[in-house]
């Protein structure tokens, strides 16, 4: 039997029914895990009956540089034109007890995901220790939930906002800073800031995607289906008393559809939860596009995070080119450079030079891998800038052992590591 | 055959510098090229692959499944032509390569036939007719699905091959497929004895003449069109356009996905694609009526089991439940319970082997030994699980099914389907396979977590990922149920 299909009007009514649904079941859920976290949240608990307290605010104007490369007051902002030494240090003297506040928002531009924003703080019961907080990456500041680390204690005796990393030509400007007591609206802002705070893709992003940072009050996905569970709780209790009155106009108008209402509220979380993936995309694509955008595929090979083993691969093929399906061993000083460098090296240099066999270089081995291959790569910094130094002790403590002498000749060397060939000579 | 010897001659293409050779031709044209012939190395198997199963004469399909199994019999045209170069020991140049594409198509003409015996026709769509507020829907469920292909499609073209394991284990192994001229690898990279990603990657590398250019990924995105369109096909034969578009936009919205294609390299979405291609064409029909879907779904199964390790385990389960849906729908009673009965001893035998009451240890022709042990089971050359029994890590499931965005709200759209199905009398063949096939999947996932790579649940590496092979036919299926529930309330009212 084929279903009847609904008019353009049922379905305007159909979205409308689920929309003031959605808008119900997401006060209460909101109401709900206020209530949650006021009671039984040991982060929370007991802050929701403090009394009124004002929102205490701070321009960026009464804040002072106590370390940058540059800043200055543009009315009431403080801007950061330049950092020294990667960094900028913004202070302001302050007395805060701590308990009077929960969440902090901060109006600020210029935050990028090359650059890092942390608030610190110390307080008067324990001057020597800095307490800090690591701002969500969202373009214009966002909100902080303070009591997500557990050291927001005390009293604040001094509030300062570090800035790391790289500017990127732009400027850092900060607006103001607000500490804000519990409250829905803090309470709703800090979600979405936690929500929407972006990280670029990093190697474990393949075997997960969390969608928020850790720590967070309650991940989107499970507000998403309590806030779809009461929707659908809602248009049952609804559902259930049309039923009991029948007879009235009101009756006959609203839901006549429920299972159309319950499939288009579920559509719509589904779609609320898809647009904060939408928007890390967006913010992934436009990054992605900034790094490797309009560049070759050699280019975008060394603007990628291995620039310097890429360069170093790509000289030492250029070096080998001559040779007949080169391969050659490579050595780590450091236990510390076992992984990742050497495997990347390995796959830049394939399919034409194959590294062969990956080790750790001491005075025993040396030897072996010496008289086994063709050529060495030596990955270490301080080779890869001195390069005639380890060549120097290699020969030095190859002129004494092995049925050969052979001799390290330097091919190709960078600010990561250098490449020797191996010179070979039949003792008489 | 000869042994083979390496050597720089049968490097023949010279273009591996492609840029830095063709100094006359600028930097956009050489990417345009590069791009250009790494879409033809898609398409071209693709395009086979889907003439073929037109040619069979599957007439109850869409355009999308067919297309979806157009690019699993592409799959299996590369793996066999790379196979096949490398046996003959030709190398893996261009001509031999399209040669043998060719002598797979011939013979795939031969095997999957050119027509349909009579059987049973598929179950007319019962779609809705199309008032303005469906188109309205339908444009906006396109434009989500547009912008999520556009987003992955951006990444897959601009970021060199980023994901750990990719530069870290398949590629290197498959690089070193294309600096031998055949599947050696001396130096051993890859710990999976996946192949499929590899075979693909030489294919690509081959056509492309660019070994390391992100270009060389596409079929990785062309697995999520695939998935896509398969999803889209089921929901669209059974309930229109709509809800398969919507089950599509779910299919097509989901993080992880997503992340696969992107950031391609990994062997999973190859799982996931034929984990759902399997699926797609065991549930619509009645299977042995039509050889044409019999064969594909053997080798989107022997695919599956070459992708990974893990791709062996889901062939089973899956392989499991369709011989058993089959069974329960063919046989006669009296088979059925000495076939159930069978089964029963046999998995009796191997759980009371794992207990400890007996040891089996069993030569395996050209294998060599399957043992099973209550230290592990097994066969030697192929795989050995060591059992290593742990608690339940139930807070591991809660955050890979709930907490995490990987799969928005896939897992509570699937225990409400499942809640559905307990308030239906029976269930539709259509429906049983697909939903006994995500569970008995998640069920070995449940077990090879708890007894076997126990304790990695909590790191979330492999339990997520392998999760991916089940969640997009946990959404079709999802979606489908809802349908005919949908669709029933509507009937009432």
């Amino acid at each position: 039997m084929k279903p009847n299909p609904l008019t353009d009007r049922e379905f305007l009514f159909v979205a409308l029914e689920s929309c003031i649904l959605l808008a119900a079941a997401a006060c209460l859920s909101v109401l709900a895990l206020a209530y949650y976290l006021t009671n039984f949240s040991e982060d929370f608990r007991g802050t929701g009956d403090t009394g009124v307290i004002k929102p205490l605010l701070f321009t960026g104007a009464e804040f002072r540089a106590r370390k940058s490369g540059g800043t200055l007051y543009e009315g009431k902002d403080l801007v950061v034109s330049q950092l020294k030494g990667g960094e900028a240090i913004l202070s302001i003297d302050t007395q805060i007890a701590t308990s009077d506040f929960q969440f902090m928002h901060i109006d600020a531009e210029g935050i990028r995901p090359e650059l890092k924003t942390f608030v610190f703080w110390q307080t008067m019961e324990n001057p020597n220790g800095i307490f800090y907080a690591e701002m969500p990456l969202l373009e214009n500041g966002g909100w902080v939930n303070l009591r997500k680390e557990s050291v927001w204690r005390g009293t604040v005796r001094n509030l300062e906002i570090g800035v790391f990393g790289d500017l990127g030509g732009d400027v850092f400007r900060l607006r103001e800073l607000e500490l804000h007591k519990f409250g829905i609206g803090p309470l709703m802002g800090t979600l979405l800031s936690e929500w929407r705070s972006f990280s670029p893709w990093s190697f474990s992003s393949i075997n997960a995607r969390r969608g928020f940072p850790e720590g967070t009050i309650v991940s989107p996905v499970v507000a998403a289906t309590l806030w779809l569970l009461i929707a659908l709780l809602l248009l049952g209790v609804a559902t259930l008393v049309r039923s009991v009155s029948v007879n009235g106009m009101r009756a006959r108008l609203f839901l006549r559809h429920p299972g159309a209402v319950a499939s288009a509220s579920l559509f719509i979380t589904w779609l609320a939860v898809h647009l904060l993936w939408l928007e890390f995309l967006t913010r992934q694509s436009l990054e992605t596009h900034e790094t490797f955008g309009g560049l070759s595929a050699r280019e975008r090979r060394a603007a990628d995070w291995d620039s310097q083993y890429f360069l170093l691969s790509e000289n030492a093929k250029r070096s080998l080119s001559t040779e007949d399906l080169p391969s050659a061993a490579l050595l780590y000083i450091h236990d510390s450079d076992r992984e990742p460098s050497p495997q990347r090296v390995l796959y830049h240099l394939l399919p034409e030079v194959l590294i062969e066999s990956i080790g750790r270089l001491n005075e025993e081995r040396l030897e072996y891998y010496v008289s086994r291959f063709d050529h060495l790569f030596v990955l270490d910094k301080e080779v890869g800038r001195n390069p005639s130094a380890f060549s120097d002790w290699a020969n030095g403590t190859l002129t004494n052992t092995g049925a050969h002498e052979s001799t390290l000749r330097l091919k190709v060397n960078n600010s990561v590591g250098a490449l020797y060939s191996i010179e070979r000579e039949t003792r008489r | 055959m000869e042994p083979y010897t390496p050597s720089r001659e049968k490097l023949e293409d010279k273009a591996y510098f492609l840029s830095s050779q063709l100094n006359s031709v600028s930097v956009l044209e050489v990417r345009a090229i590069t791009t250009l012939l790494g879409i033809f190395a898609v398409l071209a198997p693709w395009c086979l692959g889907y003439w073929l199963i037109r040619r069979a004469k599957v007439r109850c399909d869409h355009w999308s499944t067919q297309l979806g199994l157009g690019w699993v019999l592409g799959v299996a045209i590369v793996t066999f032509s790379v196979v096949m170069t490398d046996v003959l020991g030709l190398g893996f140049r261009p001509f031999y390569l399209a040669s043998l594409t060719g002598l797979a198509s011939v013979l795939l003409v031969f095997v999957l036939g050119t027509e349909s015996p009579p059987g049973k026709e598929a179950p007319k769509s019962t779609s809705l007719p199309t008032p303005q507020w469906i188109l309205a829907l339908n444009a906006f469920l396109l434009l989500l699905i547009t912008v999520s292909l556009a987003s992955v499609l951006q990444e897959v073209f601009q970021r060199p091959s980023y994901s750990w394991d990719t530069w870290h284990s398949w590629e290197p192994e498959g690089l070193q497929y294309i600096r031998n001229q055949a599947l050696l690898a001396s130096v051993q990279t890859n710990p999976n004895f996946g192949v499929v990603t590899n075979l693909i990657q030489v294919w690509m590398i081959s056509i492309t003449k660019t070994p390391h250019s992100e270009v060389n990924h596409l079929p990785w995105f062309a697995a999520f069109i695939a998935i896509v369109l398969l999803s889209f096909g089921h929901l669209r034969a059974l309930y229109g356009n709509t809800a398969a578009l919507f089950c599509c936009a779910a299919v097509a919205s989901l993080p992880l996905l997503h992340t696969h294609a992107a950031l391609a390299g990994y062997a999973d979405i190859w799982v996931t694609l034929f984990f759902v291609a399997s699926i797609a064409v065991s549930c619509r029909v009645t299977l042995l009526q039509k050889r044409a879907y019999l064969i594909v779904l053997l080798l989107s199964l022997v695919l599956c089991m070459l992708t990974k390790r893990a791709g062996l385990a889901v062939a089973l389960a899956l392989g499991v439940v369709l011989f058993g849906c089959f069974a329960w729908e063919t046989l006669a009673k009296k088979s059925l319970l000495m076939l159930v009965s069978s089964a029963i001893v046999i998995s009796g035998g191997f759980l009371a082997a794992l207990l400890g009451f007996y040891s089996l240890d069993w030569n395996i022709p050209g294998l060599g030994q399957f043992q099973v042990s209550t230290s592990g089971f097994g066969v030697e050359n192929l795989f050995y699980y060591n059992l290593k029994p742990a608690p339940f890590e139930a807070e591991a499931y809660f955050d890979a099914l709930l907490t995490f965005d990987n799969w928005h709200l896939a897992t509570p759209l699937f225990l409400a389907s499942l809640a559905l199905i307990a308030t239906q009398p029976r269930l539709a063949h259509g429906e049983r396979i697909p939903i006994l096939a995500v569970i008995a999947t998640l069920l070995v996932l449940v077990v090879y977590f708890t007894f076997i790579a126990s304790g990695s649940a909590t790191l979330h590496t492999g339990l997520d990922r392998s999760l991916l092979y089940v969640m997009p036919s946990a959404i079709t299926v999802s979606t489908a149920i809802l349908c005919k529930s949908l669709i029933a309330s509507f009937v009432k009212t």
